[in-house]
């Protein structure tokens, strides 16, 4: 059952992703390439220096793509069910229902935690050579925030799309909106490294928000 | 499950709640107060204040007494050294001291001290200058060093390889003035734009205090002497103009020293133990004194202390006047960490 939702999400999705996770990973490259030719350009020397006084990871350009893709495949995912009014249906398999509506937010998910993942490795291959391992740790503890405000973000929008009631909607974007904002207070290296855990955490948790909206929805609450 | 949910989704709701509304509040309320601008005078022996009251700028004694602007100048002549020259009243002798411009300028010294510089986060990769290079202007250095467990390990920016003639070379040096691996604590004050290079202060693992300097490529690595039980926590470099300290550190107490030149000698700063992980630090000083404010969200303290042997000569406070609103806090000291503020 789990492989023939993930099989009917990747028909659904699959040009947004592939085209959504090569923007991502372009962007990706392109700061890693640009880290690189910054190096050859303005001197090892000064890049390294400018890592060291300004803390400050230059690789700034990658920050909201992770975000933009994780609102955006869940808008692919949920937005046609909801409108076409395939949610109901789909309630409707002789499932369980939080199990259908998890698995299709799984699928979500495990898109997004792949290519932060690859992403991920993208930079610290591309920075192994150049720098000491303690100025690539640091960039990499700072952009983990983003990326998992991409996965937040997916699992909010998730939550906000299946909500059935405007105005609901309406208030669960705005209280959306600041949770992500957490995930991008400071662009200091490392300074999201002893929280960390919370937003993972939060992270992991906002995928129960989607029961609320599910039960809404179960429920025929309407505008 | 959807009881779960709904507690969580409260939970998010107050958290934001928390986060947003004080600080909203906060901005939309704040008054305009400005901090007074507050200097000892050894020739008053008193602090004398430069403030703001109803929109005007008030100069005034620690008692209140209102003093004109010339009379102000005039009774810190080491910070205004430069106006009064221009006004040709700057005088020839300071309490029986000869001075001049230029002597009252190299003299003069500033340094601020914030609790994120103690605290935040910092790549640990250090750099250090050549402080006998023979040019004028202070360069960058070509490597970074990391301190490892057993030594020093310079690492060459141009292509990330590691400098082991120069890494071994450090670390003999270390080992010939006894430095215990590893260092507690490392501290500099990176600049090409300071006058000279006091190199770095480190903390090894027995709790001493090294001076480490590059000189013409070689290391000096020299132990400061510390009076019995002193327990050096937080170093900090000072590369003043008059070269009269070396260093500041607190100790574990978070008491303040200073280390003096030429002798290297410990002294302490005759000011209360400070709250680190709050206080911000401000020290402004002249051939006489050294004005010391303390600033946190309760208070702004400021001591005087003799700036040869560091006793207390008089202080002075104000109370913060903190009507805001406390609320949920993401930021402390540069790192993102819920707390409440």
């Amino acid at each position: 059952m789990l492989y023939a939702i993930f099989y009917k999400e990747w028909i659904k999705t699959r040009w947004y992703y592939i085209i959504a996770s090569a923007v991502l990973l372009g962007f990706v490259c392109y700061a890693a390439l640009y880290l690189n030719r910054v190096g050859d350009l303005a001197g090892m020397k000064n890049l390294w220096d400018y890592f060291l006084i300004k803390n400050d990871s230059l690789i700034s350009i990658v920050k909201y793509i992770p975000l933009i893709v994780g609102i955006g495949g869940a808008v692919s995912q949920f937005a046609p069910e909801m409108y076409r009014k395939c949610l109901k249906l789909t309630l409707h398999l002789p499932c369980n229902e939080y199990f259908l509506v998890g698995s299709m937010m799984l699928y979500g998910c495990g898109i997004m935690v792949a290519v932060s993942i690859v992403s991920l490795t993208i930079l610290f291959l591309t920075l192994n050579g150049i720098l000491p391992p303690e100025i690539i740790s640091g960039i990499l503890q700072a952009s983990i925030p983003w990326f998992l405000a991409g996965v937040c973000g997916y699992l909010l929008t998730t939550w906000v799309v299946l909500q059935p009631v405007t105005k609901k909607r309406i208030l669960q974007a705005i209280l959306g909106a600041f949770v992500l904002r957490t995930f991008f207070l400071t662009d200091t290296m490392q300074a999201y490294t002893p929280s960390i855990w919370i937003f993972a955490a939060t992270t992991v948790l906002t995928a129960l928000l989607t029961i609320i909206s599910l039960n809404d929805f179960k429920e025929g609450r309407q505008d | 499950m959807v009881k779960f949910a709904k507690i969580y989704l409260w939970i998010l709701v107050a958290a934001v709640c928390l986060w947003q509304l004080p600080s909203w509040w906060n901005f939309l309320t704040a008054d305009a107060s400005s901090t007074p601008f507050v200097l000892y005078s050894a020739l008053a022996d008193d602090f004398v204040i430069k403030k703001t009251v109803d929109g005007k700028s008030v100069c005034e004694l620690s008692d209140g007494s209102r003093i004109a602007r010339k009379e102000y100048d005039s009774l810190l002549p080491d910070y205004f050294c430069r106006q009064l020259a221009s006004e040709n009243r700057l005088p020839d002798t300071i309490l029986g001291r000869a001075v001049s411009l230029k002597y009252l300028n190299d003299e003069n010294l500033s340094m601020r001290i914030k609790p994120e510089q103690i605290f935040g986060p910092q790549i640990p990769l250090y750099q250090l200058m050549e402080s006998q290079s023979g040019r004028v202007d202070l360069e960058m250095p070509d490597d970074v060093f990391r301190m490892t467990e057993t030594g020093i390990e310079f690492v060459r920016k141009i292509d990330n390889t590691i400098d082991e003639e120069k890494s071994q070379m450090f670390t003999q040096a270390f080992d010939s003035a006894y430095f215990n691996f590893p260092a507690l604590e490392i501290a500099s004050n990176l600049s090409e734009k300071k006058k000279y290079d006091n190199g770095f202060l480190l903390v090894d693992a027995r709790n001493r205090i090294f001076n480490m300097k590059m000189a013409k490529g070689k290391p000096v690595i020299e132990k400061i002497e510390l009076p019995h039980g002193i327990v050096p926590r937080h170093c900090f470099v000072t590369e003043f103009a008059g070269r009269h300290t070396l260093g500041l550190f607190f100790d574990k107490d978070n008491y303040l020293y200073a280390i003096t030149l030429p002798a290297k000698e410990t002294k302490k700063v005759d000011i209360p133990p400070l709250n680190l992980e709050d206080d911000e630090v401000l020290i402004m000083g002249n051939i006489f004194s050294w004005t010391i404010r303390v600033k946190n969200d309760k208070q702004i303290a400021w001591y005087a202390v003799d700036s040869q042997d560091f006793k207390l000569k008089k202080t002075y406070a104000v109370d913060q006047e903190d009507s805001s609103v406390k609320g949920l806090t993401f930021i402390k000291n540069d790192w993102v960490r819920l707390g409440w503020r």
